[in-house]
């Protein structure tokens, strides 16, 4: 016989309607074996009563819809955002308000580095706040001797110092797109594009912008402190090659009782030719465990808003930028959707401008008519210029949606003036429309492109605020009720985990978020600063208080 | 296919599914030492064009050259291995569509593993996905120290082309394969009647100034793969479709742009042509040719948007001893172009 334990709580919401809200929650084996008054969990027989969550407040474990593993792997490098960001060993990194903020720190982090020659790498620079760009000076002010690389918040533009040029022979009389030069025709040391980063990247001896970090170990540990400390309990690794070697180390991690998050990796089914990934997914049908689910497909349709490669129908871009590219032919799409579809993968599709999601519904719809399935259950993740008509194409064709509300905060000003205008930034991750039309929708932080904290994404999605005060929509904005669904239950619909996950009731899995406030009583305005405590995952508690470096 | 029996000591390995994403096949035939930079030629084109029917008629054409192909682009149609080994060639599958950052580096890894090779490849040709920017994956063989850009081929389905040329979420794409594009292989022209292949032709060349070479079945010619023919102008276009030559030369009176080609004259440099295409940028839309450097080597120029761009596409002078190729140039005008040609040809740069 098991032990049983009950948890005592100030307040317990359950997102079970026939009972919102309760103070005991009775659990066994990993496993909710009620939740209720006390004297209705009794009866389950001889229990140990743990009173330390009695003034704190219990919810369904967060699930982070879209997120990626390179949260972890990111921190291995210099962190220069412009937000605010705190690090899996819960130190707050302060958002760098310049450029010459970005080089002062990179300065500290060169001093710290043990060898002379040692690569130094910076991530997370967004130079759309700053009044220029960064220069190869700027970085070689940093170092002269050893490789320098900051690599953008898009992931797709780097900046090296004159080191990096040099010895990646780039010069400014070279014919090569991207390639940033000054007004004297010399490089800057700004690279965009794959062929010039990757080649500077490569002439230096380091790995990819998307690489896992040396330790692929830590990395994943970092990122499962990440989760936690934000009170997540099951996070989405939504863009993986699952290659055996870094499966390996997933799988072994997840077997483990001290790992304290579950992970549900999307294999990305574009990275190898469409029959070899179907055979690949297959082959892994099998292998999902507890802590790790496998199964789940993920295609890219465009790029993104803000890096001017999302696509859009007419008018396209407010400032006029050519129409952004297809990570897929919207021709193909439909083959490959199906292949994945006939061998019984769920598939989560990346669309952000309105014609890759008119695509990519167009390719579901033709799908569905050869293959019908009553609950196939794709979702349209990111989904952020879906107007309602696609919205209610969705809800027919029981398509979800995962909206990518921390935009609306990071770069909503940028969407406003410059990429989207007044009208359509203010129907951006419409997640009241979506919702008011029938579509089951999840709202994300896509870290580690924007930080990871469900209360912050649902914070974005109730007060639509961007960075200078200024609100997107004031009929976009959802209730706190509906943002706190969003982030449990509505991200485990859109997995297909909501009868295991996303709500505290009989059966369920014991994973709980332990927060030190309620935030169905705090003002609405303060709910991304609700104090984690930490989680329970399968009835194990885990705080934040813990986490070592 | 019949091969000689030599080719055929190739051994082919294939990697375990998935990772590393590739299959090889590796010859034991004697290496050929060549300190030079190995050449690639991008293919670009829908799904569809030819593309991997092109490349396996280029392997089956016994031409002795090694070459190392490289897929991205995954139709129903596969490269044919054997095809591959025949010509003591590797072949890797890429990505799918283009989830760019990691293309690139995979692209990088896998030329990489294949010039570690010995013998090494003598021409790299790279099939890229339809959406994915040729130019993009030429400049990866500019910035490589063991490489050299040769040429960008961009197939075009003579068949489907003005379809995709009418779907707004296309044309851009479609226009994105043929603006960098040295050669224009105009596929499938056995699939159109000739009054749409005229209309076909017409509205490529009047945007495009690349050469055009119309084939059926992918059939082009293997020199076609490298510049060396293309460095001429006045040779007629090739049809290797039909028998009846297209109206190119004839301005489509619907159409509001002005095509021209000049000769370009003997001392003109390609310092003195890009002050010329500079001065009047704004009349053209595109223009493309090959025009002498100050060491005397041909390269390429072209004008697109408000670049500028000059390529080399040789080792050295020494690949055109004999040839008949001569300096020229191709430009679309947005206004006919009678001004811009007369100084061209008079040399005439303020
Ligand atoms: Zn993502
Ligand atoms: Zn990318």
């Amino acid at each position: 016989m098991t032990e049983i334990t009950i948890f005592k709580a100030k307040k317990i919401v359950t997102m079970n309607e026939r009972q919102p809200v309760c103070d005991h929650v009775a659990v066994r084996d990993g496993v909710i074996l009620g939740a209720g008054k006390l004297d209705e969990l009794t009866g389950w027989g001889e229990y140990t009563l743990d009173e330390r969550f009695a003034e704190k407040v219990i919810f369904p474990g967060f699930i982070e819809g879209h997120c990626h593993s390179w949260e972890g792997a990111a921190w291995e490098d210099t962190f220069v955002g412009f937000l605010d960001r705190t690090s899996p060993s819960r130190e707050v990194h302060k958002g760098l308000k310049s450029v010459d903020e970005v080089v002062a720190k990179l300065v500290d982090a060169e001093k710290e580095l043990e060898t002379s020659d040692e690569p130094l790498k910076g991530w997370g620079l967004d130079p759309i706040f700053f009044d220029r760009r960064v220069t190869r000076t700027d970085l070689d002010r940093v170092s002269t001797s050893r490789p320098v690389v900051v690599v953008h918040q898009s992931g797709h533009v780097i900046n090296v110092n004159t080191h990096v040029l040099e010895k990646a022979n780039i010069t400014g009389d070279m014919d090569v797109d991207g390639l940033v030069k000054d007004s004297d025709g010399n490089p800057t040391g700004e690279l965009m594009g794959i062929a010039l980063y990757q080649s500077a990247l490569k002439a230096v001896g380091m790995n990819s912008v998307l690489d896992m970090g040396k330790d692929k170990e830590k990395s994943l540990r970092w990122f499962a402190h990440s989760a936690q400390i934000a009170g997540v309990t099951t996070v989405t690794d939504l863009a993986s090659e699952l290659k055996p070697e870094l499966l390996a180390v997933q799988a072994d991690l997840a077997s483990r009782d001290d790992y304290p998050i579950r992970v549900v990796p999307a294999f990305l089914g574009q990275m190898v030719p469409t029959n070899e990934g179907v055979e690949w997914i297959t082959s892994l049908a099998g292998q999902s465990t507890d802590k790790l689910r496998l199964g789940l497909v993920k295609l890219i349709v465009d790029g993104s808003i803000q890096g001017l490669t999302a696509r859009f129908k007419q008018p396209g871009y407010y400032n006029g930028a050519p129409n952004g590219m297809w990570y897929v032919d919207p021709m193909e799409l439909p083959n490959i959707i199906a292949a994945y579809h006939k061998a019984g993968s769920q598939i989560h599709i990346h669309t952000n401008g309105d014609e890759a999601t008119e695509a990519a519904l167009d390719a579901i719809e033709a799908v569905l008519k050869q293959y019908p399935s009553s609950d196939a259950r794709f979702t349209l993740q990111h989904c952020q210029m879906a107007h309602d008509a696609h919205f209610r194409r969705m809800a027919k064709l029981g398509v979800c949606a995962n909206l990518f509300s921390n935009h609306l905060y990071y770069w909503g000003d940028q969407h406003y003036e410059l990429t989207m205008g007044p009208e359509r930034a203010c129907r951006m991750d419409a997640a009241n429309t979506a919702g008011k039309l029938g579509v089951h929708y999840s709202i994300h932080s896509d870290a580690p492109v924007t930080h990871l904290s469900p209360l912050f994404t649902a914070w974005c999605a109730v007060n639509r605020q961007t960075q200078s005060g200024r609100v997107l929509g004031e009929n976009e904005k959802i209730t706190v009720e509906q943002a706190l669904y969003a982030i449990t239950l509505g991200a485990a619909y859109t997995l297909k985990l909501d009868t295991e996950l996303g709500s505290i009731e009989c059966g369920k899995r014991a994973d709980f978020t332990i927060l030190e406030d309620d935030p169905l009583t705090v003002s609405p305005t303060k709910l991304k600063d609700i104090e984690v405590w930490g989680t329970v995952l399968g009835g194990r508690p885990f705080p934040v208080s813990e986490i070592v470096s | 296919m019949k091969f000689g029996a030599q080719f055929w000591a190739g051994v082919l390995f294939r990697f375990p599914r998935l990772y590393p994403e590739w299959d090889i096949a590796v010859s034991s035939i004697t290496p050929a030492i060549s300190p030079s930079l190995v050449p690639v030629t991008v293919i670009g084109g829908f799904l569809g064009t030819g593309k991997t029917t092109l490349l396996n008629e280029v392997l089956s054409s016994q031409t002795g050259i090694r070459y190392a192909v490289m897929v991205n682009d995954f139709g129903s149609l596969a490269v044919d291995d054997a095809l591959v080994k025949a010509h003591d060639g590797d072949t890797i599958s890429f990505a799918n569509g283009c989830v760019c950052c990691s293309l690139g580096d995979n692209l990088i890894k896998s030329i990489d593993a294949l010039l570690e090779r010995d013998p090494k490849p003598e021409q790299f040709l790279i099939e890229v996905s339809g959406v994915a920017n040729p130019k993009a994956i030429a400049d990866v063989a500019t910035l490589h120290p063991g490489l050299r850009r040769d040429l960008i081929i961009t197939l075009v389905d003579a068949e489907t082309v003005m379809e995709r040329a009418g779907d707004p979420r296309l044309a851009d794409t479609l226009s994105m394969q043929l603006v960098p594009a040295d050669l224009i292989v105009l596929n499938k022209c056995d699939l159109v009647g000739d009054t749409k292949l005229a209309r076909v032709c017409s509205y490529l060349s009047d945007l495009y100034p690349s050469q055009m070479v119309r084939t059926v079945h992918s059939r082009l010619p293997v020199e076609y793969l490298s510049a060396k023919v293309l460095t001429d102008p006045l040779e007629p276009k090739l049809d290797l479709g039909k028998s009846e030559p297209a109206t190119q030369s004839s301005h489509d009176p619907e159409s509001q742009f002005y095509r021209c080609t000049v000769n370009l004259p003997d001392n003109m440099m390609c310092d003195q042509l890009r002050a010329l295409l500079r001065e009047h940028q704004s009349s053209l839309l595109r223009a493309k040719g090959f025009v002498y450097d100050e060491q005397g080597t041909l390269v390429s120029i072209q004008l697109s948007g408000n670049q500028i761009e000059v390529q080399s596409h040789f080792d050295g002078a020494g690949e055109f001893s004999g040839g008949s190729s001569k300096p020229y140039l191709v430009a679309i005008g947005l206004v006919p172009l009678d001004a811009f040609k007369q100084a061209v040809l008079a040399n005439l740069c303020q």
